[in-house]
């Protein structure tokens, strides 16, 4: 066992219970006055959002974007306008932006020399989505796209909760008054978000993280980084260590410490320089950042309506679905993290009801590794189906959504086809002749239709089907995603996955180290 | 420590451990007293829903949600009634005449059909002239002392009338009575 730089040092990275409460009420936030189609007055995609500029520190931009929409809203109006405009009309939505504005009309600007006017595209059945604010301050021009005010919204809602008196500094500084004030006003609230989050989220303690593991990573002279071996050893190493206590949690920091090592390599290979420019570094920071992020697929949304995985199944989902382009490279961690950080969740929750005993630390006899491994496939088959059944729903209620979400799988054409017992598409046509002639296979059309039939969650039965079909095409995306990583796991280790043995083998020699490891640190 | 100095490796780290743990925050059983701005919004726009009166409780629980309830009621009611600075603090005050408005508090001694106990108090709110507020079907007369806010609901009475016939040993009455509350009225 490596000894420890300092084993005092606690790594339970803080947040302070304000910040995490704050974000979870903005998850369940309803309207006072809920409208067609209106669901939480904030989407879980502004909140996501918002998490993502306050975790990158990245939140100039949207207090520059929510300042210019306050100066707006100021000066077409009067001192309660601002208020009014997020919470008694909850002009929240790229929709009641657009009714406020209209309702404004184009020459409300109260200064001279600027203009506040709302431009929709000029064709028809243009949603209000399209629409976007512009906003003219002599010779300053700023848009803001209706589609970001719920996200902007979102960003007011949390400002109001940890700025004091944001309302009035807000109309007593930008009423009647320019860029300047504009700029002035968005500095301040940045000022006020950093000593914030100084207090509720400092860096400090994973930082020292970070040091940590690269110190170990040296000591082992593991140039590549982490491997399935070094991450349980780790594990092993930090026993004691408050923050490393769970198997998961140190997954979890491993794989965003290999992505952060990946991502900044990718960033210096792309930049001729290091920028000293404190925004430039920011940009970079926040830029690497979201790569990562965007590469996450979103799995709560999955177990909602419509339903296409169950929560069990998400949870074992979860970290091919965070970490997908590290997870296949780790495929013994992921066996472990789901059977394994399972098995200590179980000691865990005996312990908090003092029930803990021997018999909690003793290996079950099963091959939990085949079983997981199993289950994977099992989710490839069944994700499979529900994908068929969707575009049953979809060829019925909108064809043109159902033609989209064969688009957006082009490279699966020829498994669906395969799957569907269908000719395979001919590599001769264009992609949209390709998925026209699929549609014309009476095999594929009757998978689709017997697929539908078998499938009686939530949004696959009549009374329960949505007319959000846009909703079924980004979920059913998602969980081709999901499929694609599952497959990668699996073919990637097939020395690991196709042999019963080896996984029985694996099984057994990881599960004596966790349950010694475990009784050590749980009873001893 | 200065982010802006840590490589950016460090940076992007923090930054992915910041958002695992905001992604997942949930709202536990010590924090579920936390009210957002929106919550405490929806409980002065109607505060007899259920959640308004478990939103006041909590309100009442903090100073800076009832600083938050107070701005609200000061962007969203044009009826108040200030501190009666003239009456002795040992008065127990029962009509209120502001320029727009008027608020009596009657006490009846003769018990009211439907309430249990022995004697009531009924609660008038007058409207001085002819508003918008006349065609309103409920008044909310909000009542803040130094140390909590009570809510009345006021049902329309006709023309420019409202009222509330509360218990006798109700505990708004404190409020209610009370020469150094703070009253605003607001409608639905």
């Amino acid at each position: 066992m490596i000894p420890d730089v300092d084993s005092r040092i606690s790594f339970a990275v803080p947040m302070s219970d304000s910040l995490a409460a704050d974000f979870a009420l903005l998850k369940d936030t309803p309207f006072y006055a809920a409208e067609q189609n209106d669901k939480n007055k904030f989407s879980a995609k502004s909140v996501e959002k918002l998490a993502q500029y306050i975790a990158g520190r990245h939140y100039a931009n949207v207090c520059f974007e929510l300042v210019h929409l306050c100066w707006a809203i100021v000066n077409t109006g009067d001192e309660q306008s601002v208020f009014n405009y997020f919470y008694i009309d909850e002009a929240v939505t790229a929709r009641r932006m657009q009714h406020f504005f209209t309702a404004i009309g184009p020459d409300a600007c109260k200064l001279a020399r600027a203009s506040v006017q709302l431009q929709s595209p000029a064709s028809h059945g243009a949603s209000a989505g399209s629409a976007s604010l512009h906003i003219a301050i002599h010779e300053h021009r700023f848009i803001i796209h209706s589609s970001r005010v719920n996200v902007l919204s979102t960003c007011m809602e949390w400002l109001v909760t940890i700025v004091p008196n944001v309302f009035e500094r807000v109309y007593q500084q930008l009423s009647g008054n320019g860029f300047n004030a504009i700029q002035t006003l968005a500095l301040s609230l940045q000022k006020d978000i950093y000593e914030y989050l100084s207090v509720h989220l400092p860096p400090a303690k994973a930082q020292a993280k970070f040091h940590h593991m690269s110190q170990w990573l040296n000591d082992k002279k593991a140039d590549s980084g982490f491997t399935d071996e070094h991450i349980l050893r780790y594990w092993c190493d930090a026993r004691g260590r408050e923050g490393s206590e769970k198997f998961t949690t140190v997954v979890l920091d491993v794989f965003q410490y290999q992505e952060a090592r990946a991502q900044a390599a990718h960033s210096r290979a792309l930049s001729f320089s290091e920028d000293a420019d404190p925004q430039a570094i920011d940009e970079r920071t926040f830029v690497a950042i979201e790569t990562v992020w965007a590469q996450q697929i979103p799995l709560d949304s999955l177990s909602e309506s419509p339903k296409l995985i169950s929560k069990q199944q998400a949870q074992r989902l979860s970290l091919l679905a965070d970490y997908p382009q590290q997870s296949w490279r780790f495929a013994q961690t992921v066996l472990r993290f789901n059977v394994f950080g399972g098995f200590q969740g179980a000691c865990i929750q005996a312990r908090r009801n003092r029930q803990l005993a021997n018999h909690h630390f003793v290996l079950p006899t099963a091959n939990h590794y085949a079983e997981q491994t199993q289950k994977f496939r099992a989710q490839i088959e069944l994700n499979e189906l529900t994908f068929f059944a969707v575009l049953h729903i979809l060829l019925k209620q909108d064809p043109d959504k159902g033609k989209e979400l064969l688009a957006a799988n082009a490279h699966a054409l020829n498994r669906i086809a395969n799957a569907a017992d269908s000719l395979p598409p001919s590599k001769m046509l264009s992609q949209a002749a390709l998925i026209a002639q699929l549609l014309t296979q009476p095999a594929l059309l009757e998978k689709c239709k017997r697929a539908y039939q078998q499938n009686n969650r939530q949004g696959f039965t009549p009374p329960t089907e949505l007319q959000d079909h846009q909703l079924y095409v980004d979920s059913t995306l998602a969980l081709m995603q999901i499929s694609d990583t599952l497959r990668k796991l699996l073919e990637k280790n097939r020395h690991l996955f196709a042999s019963q043995d080896m996984l029985k083998q694996k099984y057994q020699s990881d599960g004596f180290i966790f349950s010694s490891e475990l009784k050590q640190r749980m009873m001893e | 420590m200065n982010l802006h100095t840590a490589p950016l490796d460090e940076r992007i780290f923090i930054a992915l451990q910041a958002y695992e743990q905001i992604k997942y925050a949930a709202l536990d059983q010590a924090s579920n007293q936390r009210l957002s701005f929106t919550d405490i919004v929806s409980c002065v726009r109607c505060p007899d829903l259920p959640r308004s009166i478990r939103t006041l409780t909590i309100v009442n629980q903090r100073l800076d949600y009832r600083r938050k309830y107070r701005f609200i009621l000061l962007q969203m009611s044009t009826l108040q009634s200030p501190q009666q600075v003239a009456a002795s603090s040992n008065e127990r005050l029962l009509q209120r005449n502001e320029a727009q408005f008027s608020i009596q508090i009657i006490e009846n001694d003769k018990p009211i059909r439907g309430l249990k106990e022995d004697a009531s108090v009924k609660i008038v709110l007058t409207l001085s002239e002819s508003t918008e507020h006349n065609m309103r079907e409920r008044a909310y007369l909000h009542c803040e002392t130094d140390s909590k806010i009570e809510v009345v609901e006021c049902q329309a009475g006709g023309g420019d009338r409202f009222s509330a016939v509360l218990a006798h040993d109700d505990l708004r009455m404190v409020a209610l009575s009370d020469v150094n509350s703070h009253m605003y009225v607001t409608f639905t």
